[in-house]
C-alpha cells in the first residue's frame, strides 16, 4: 500500500482513531426528507425498551413525520420520565400496549432475548415493527418474525443503521459499486475495546426487582449483553454490524466460517465470549476476518475493504480510501452542511495539521449508541415505507443473513469445528423458510 | 456594495444563507408522499495533504464519477508541487533557483505561472513579487523560525529581489539577472494547482464543484448545488469565532491571506509574514484581505499584493480590472471590512463586530 510519510507519522492508533471517531459534517444532499404531515398524517408510533437505545430512537423521532404516543419499560423510574410528556401514556406490560388501537407501529429497543417475541406479536397485532439489530436469539426466532411479518402483511424492519449514514451509502456507490477498489479479495474487520461492557452504576430505583420479567437479577438485566440468556454476547451484539457491513459490501453471505475465542479477560460471571476471532469464506475468493476484543482498544472499530485497485477503510463518518496504482491515499468523507453555515470558511492558509483539525471538528452527532442522524434517516425510511410501501435498504433476508453467519461463528467456536452455511441469495425477499431448513445443526 | 450589517456570529444563522432544508431540497431526495424512491447521493468532500495543506473537492458523486474526477485532480496537484515547490529538491523552480543553469529551459506549467506572475507584478505595481522568497528566509519566516534581521544582511537579501530581475524568453527559457535571485510560489502556486485541477474535473464533464486548499485558496466551478452559489465565509482573523461576511461564489477563484497564523512579536512590535517586496519590511495596517477573481492564482496573489499595498492599490486596481472583489480588513477598524470592486461572479454579504 501506498502511504504518505505524513499519513505514516499520524501512527497506526490515532491513524484509526481518527477514521473511527471523526464526526462529518451535515450532508448536503442525503435522503428522507419528508416534511410535514402528508397522505395518512403522522405515524403513531409506540416505543418499546426505554435504555440508552430506545432514548436514541426517541431522540430521532422527527415530529413533523411521527408521532410517540406510548412508551413499554418494565422500570418505574421511566414512568416518572414519561409522565412529564403529555400525551404520551406508560405501559409496563407489552402485550396490553399492543392492544392500543392508535398505535400503527412500533419501536423495539429491548434485549435482544425479547426481540422475537414483541416483534412477533407486534406483527400478529397489526402494527409495523421496527426491531433493534441484531434480528433474534436463534433461526427458529428469526423465521418466527420473518412468518409473522408475511402472514400480517405488515413491515418488518431490522435496525442495520449503516444503511442509512450518508457516509456508508456514499461508499458503497462511489467506491463499492464504482469498482474504485478493483476485485476485492480481503476483508477486515475490528471491534477491538478495553472495556470490560459492563455498566457498573446503581439503577435509580433499587427496589425494583425484575424477576417476574424474566431476569434474574437487577444486575442481569443491566448487563443483559454479557449473559447468554438474554444475548448472544460480542459476537452478535458487536460483531454483527460488522457481519452486515461485509455481507452488504460484497454483496454475499459467508459458505465457510472458522472460529476461535473465550472468556479470557473478564471472569466476572458472565458467560459469553470476551474475545471472538473469525475467518469468514464468501463466494469467489473472498475472506473476511474478523476480531472482537475486549482487552485492548487498538485500532478500534473499523472495516477495511482490500481490493486489486484500491483499500477501503471505513469507520462511523469518515473513509479512508488508498489506491494502488501510485496515486497517493486521499481520505473521502460526506460532504456536510453544519446547519446553516458556509461549507468552509476562508482564513489565513493553515498548515496540514490545523487545516485538518477544522475539519475533523466541523461538526456531527456520533455518540455511543449510534448516529443520531443515520436514526432519523432510517426512522424517516420506515416511516415512508408505512405509508408509500417505498422499499427499506435492508430488507430482513438481510438480516437474517447476518444473524445466522453469527450464529455460526458462535458454533465454530462451541464445536472446534469449520461450520458451513448453506448457500443463500441475499435480497430475497421471500423463502427464509426454505433457507433455514438445514441450519438447525449449528444454532 | 458595502451595507454594514448585524455581526455574524459563527454558528449563528445569516440571512440569505441555505437553510439545511433547502440543500437538502435541491438533490432528487425521495418524496414521502411519492411510490418510488429516488435516494439521493450526498456530496463527497475528498482531501489530501498536499503542498503543506489540505486540497480538498466537494464533488457530486454522479455514479463515481464525481470521485474519480476528485482524484485526477488531486494527482494533478501532486505533479504540480512537483514541479513548483522550492521544498522538492528536485522541483523545476528547486533547479531554476540553483543558478547552475542560466538561461534556464522551463517547463510549460513553471513557464505559464511565472508569466501570470509577471502580469500581476506588473498590474500590482510591484506589490506581488515572487522573488521575495529570500526576503522570507531573511525573516526566518521560510523555517518557521521568525526574528529580526540585521540590517546590513537585510540590505544585501533586498538586491535580489524584484521581478525586473527575471527575464521571461520566446522560447519559454527563464535567466536570472543578478546574483541570489529565487522564485518562490507560496503566494500564488495553490491557486494555480486549484485553477488546473479544476480545469481536469471540468473536462470530465463535472459542471459544479468546489475546491479548497489550506482554507486560504478556493475555487469554484458552477455555481453550487442549487445554482444560486457556493457559500464561503471570511473568518475573522482576531476574533475567530466571527465571521468577516459570507460570500456566494459562482465560477471564480477566492483567497484569503491575514498575518495572524505567521507573525511574531520583538521590541513591542508584531510583524507578520507578508513582505513588503519593495521595502523589505512586513507590511503594516492590514489585517486579513479575502479577494474573488476569475482564477484561483489571481486571488491568491492579489490577496498578497493588496496586504502589501493596501485598499488604495485595491481601489486602483479594481477600477482598471472589473471583476475583482476584494474585502480589506483594516487594523484601524476591526469591525468595518471596506469592499472594494464588484463582479457577477459574487455576492458579497458583509457584516460587522
Amino acid at each position: 500500500m501506498n502511504m504518505s510519510l505524513a499519513v505514516r507519522s499520524i501512527g497506526r492508533r490515532n491513524f484509526l482513531k481518527a477514521i473511527s471517531g471523526v464526526p462529518a459534517l451535515a450532508a448536503l444532499g442525503t435522503t428522507a426528507m419528508m416534511r410535514g404531515p402528508r397522505r395518512g398524517g403522522l405515524v403513531r408510533i409506540a416505543l418499546v425498551g426505554y435504555g440508552m437505545q430506545g432514548k436514541n430512537l426517541r431522540s430521532a423521532l422527527d415530529p413533523a413525520i411521527m408521532e410517540l404516543v406510548a412508551i413499554c419499560d418494565i422500570k418505574p423510574t421511566v414512568k416518572q420520565d414519561v409522565a412529564s410528556n403529555a400525551g404520551v401514556r406508560w405501559y409496563s406490560d407489552w402485550r396490553r400496549m399492543m392492544q392500543e388501537q392508535n398505535i400503527e407501529a412500533v419501536l423495539i429497543a429491548t434485549p435482544l432475548c425479547n426481540h422475537a417475541d414483541i416483534a412477533t406479536g407486534c406483527l400478529e397485532a397489526g402494527k409495523h415493527a421496527f426491531c433493534e439489530t441484531s434480528m433474534a436469539m436463534d433461526v427458529n426466532s428469526c423465521r418466527q418474525m420473518s412468518q409473522a411479518a408475511q402472514k400480517s402483511r405488515r413491515i418488518l424492519h431490522i435496525g442495520y443503521q449503516e444503511y442509512y449514514d450518508p457516509l456508508y451509502w456514499a461508499a458503497y456507490h462511489n467506491i463499492i459499486q464504482a469498482g474504485l477498489l478493483g476485485d476485492i479479495h480481503t476483508v477486515k474487520g475490528t471491534w477491538h475495546s478495553y472495556d470490560s461492557g459492563r455498566v457498573k452504576n446503581a439503577m435509580n430505583d433499587v427496589s425494583f426487582d425484575p424477576r417476574p420479567w424474566g431476569y434474574e437479577s437487577e444486575d442481569q438485566l443491566r448487563n443483559w449483553r454479557l449473559y447468554r440468556r438474554y444475548s448472544r454476547g460480542l459476537t452478535v451484539e458487536w460483531g454483527g454490524p460488522l457481519v452486515s457491513l461485509m455481507n452488504w459490501f460484497l454483496g454475499a453471505v459467508p459458505v465457510n466460517v472458522q472460529a476461535t475465542g473465550g472468556i479470557y479477560s473478564y471472569k466476572d460471571g458472565r458467560d459469553v465470549n470476551d474475545h471472538v476471532y473469525a475467518t469468514l469464506d464468501y463466494p469467489n475468493g473472498r475472506t473476511a476476518t474478523l476480531s472482537l476484543i475486549q482487552s485492548n482498544g487498538f485500532e478500534g472499530s473499523y472495516t477495511q475493504f482490500m481490493g486489486t485497485r484500491g483499500t477501503l477503510m471505513i469507520g462511523k463518518d469518515l473513509a479512508l480510501l488508498f489506491t494502488e496504482a501510485g496515486s497517493r491515499p486521499a481520505t473521502v468523507a460526506v460532504a456536510k452542511q453544519n446547519g446553516s453555515q458556509p461549507l468552509l470558511d476562508s482564513s489565513a492558509s493553515r498548515t496540514e495539521e490545523a487545516s485538518n483539525h477544522a475539519v475533523l471538528t466541523g461538526g456531527g452527532n456520533v455518540e455511543h449508541g449510534g448516529n443520531l442522524e443515520a436514526f432519523q434517516e432510517e426512522l424517516n425510511a420506515f416511516c415512508g415505507a408505512i405509508r408509500t410501501g417505498a422499499p427499506l435498504r435492508c430488507d430482513v433476508t438481510h438480516a437474517y443473513d447476518v444473524a445466522r453467519t453469527c450464529f455460526a461463528i458462535d458454533a465454530a467456536i462451541e464445536q472446534k469445528m469449520r461450520v458451513r452455511l448453506p448457500s443463500l441469495a441475499v435480497n430475497n425477499h421471500v423463502g427464509i423458510d426454505d433457507m433455514a431448513a438445514s441450519e438447525s445443526q449449528y444454532v | 456594495m458595502y451595507e454594514p450589517q448585524g455581526g455574524l456570529r459563527i454558528g449563528q444563522r445569516a440571512q440569505n444563507v441555505f437553510s439545511r432544508r433547502e440543500l437538502m431540497s435541491l438533490s432528487s431526495a425521495r418524496r414521502f408522499g411519492g411510490k418510488s424512491e429516488v435516494a439521493a447521493e450526498p456530496w463527497l468532500r475528498i482531501s489530501r495533504v498536499a503542498m503543506a495543506c489540505s486540497f480538498q473537492v466537494i464533488v457530486e458523486p454522479a455514479g463515481g464519477a464525481g470521485m474519480k474526477s476528485a482524484y485526477a485532480c488531486l494527482d494533478e496537484v501532486d505533479r504540480l508541487e512537483s514541479i513548483l515547490s522550492v521544498f522538492c529538491a528536485k522541483s523545476e523552480v528547486s533547479l531554476l533557483n540553483r543558478g547552475t543553469t542560466n538561461p534556464f529551459p522551463a517547463g510549460p506549467e513553471l513557464f505559464e505561472l511565472l508569466k501570470q506572475c509577471e502580469r500581476v507584478y506588473q498590474d500590482t505595481e510591484g506589490a506581488f513579487d515572487v522573488t521575495t522568497g529570500v526576503l522570507s528566509r531573511c525573516w526566518g519566516f521560510q523555517d518557521r523560525k521568525p526574528k529580526l534581521p540585521a540590517p546590513e544582511v537585510l540590505a544585501a537579501t533586498r538586491r535580489s529581489v524584484g521581478f525586473h530581475l527575471i527575464s521571461l524568453g520566446e522560447d519559454r527559457s527563464i535567466s536570472m539577472n543578478a546574483p541570489g535571485v529565487g522564485i518562490n510560489f507560496g503566494a500564488i502556486g495553490k491557486g494555480y494547482a486549484l485553477d488546473r485541477g479544476a480545469a481536469i474535473i471540468a473536462a470530465q464533464g463535472t459542471k459544479t464543484a468546489m475546491l479548497s486548499a489550506g482554507c486560504s485558496s478556493v475555487l469554484v466551478l458552477g455555481a453550487g448545488p442549487d445554482g444560486s452559489g457556493w457559500l464561503v465565509g471570511i473568518s475573522h482573523p482576531v476574533f475567530k469565532e466571527q465571521r468577516l461576511g459570507t460570500l456566494r461564489l459562482r465560477s471564480c477563484g477566492m483567497a484569503t491571506s491575514s498575518q495572524e497564523e505567521q507573525s511574531f512579536e520583538a521590541g513591542g512590535e508584531r510583524y507578520g509574514h507578508i513582505l513588503d517586496p519593495r521595502t523589505g519590511f512586513p507590511s503594516r495596517g492590514v489585517l486579513s484581505v479575502s479577494v474573488i477573481a476569475d482564477s484561483a492564482a489571481c486571488a491568491d496573489a492579489l490577496t498578497t499584493a493588496f496586504f502589501v499595498g493596501g485598499p488604495q492599490l485595491a481601489q486602483r486596481y479594481c477600477s482598471l480590472h472589473k471583476g475583482v472583489v476584494a474585502v480589506i480588513l483594516m487594523a484601524g477598524d476591526m469591525s468595518r471590512p471596506v469592499v472594494i470592486g464588484s463582479s457577477d461572479h459574487v455576492t458579497v454579504e458583509v457584516a460587522h463586530a
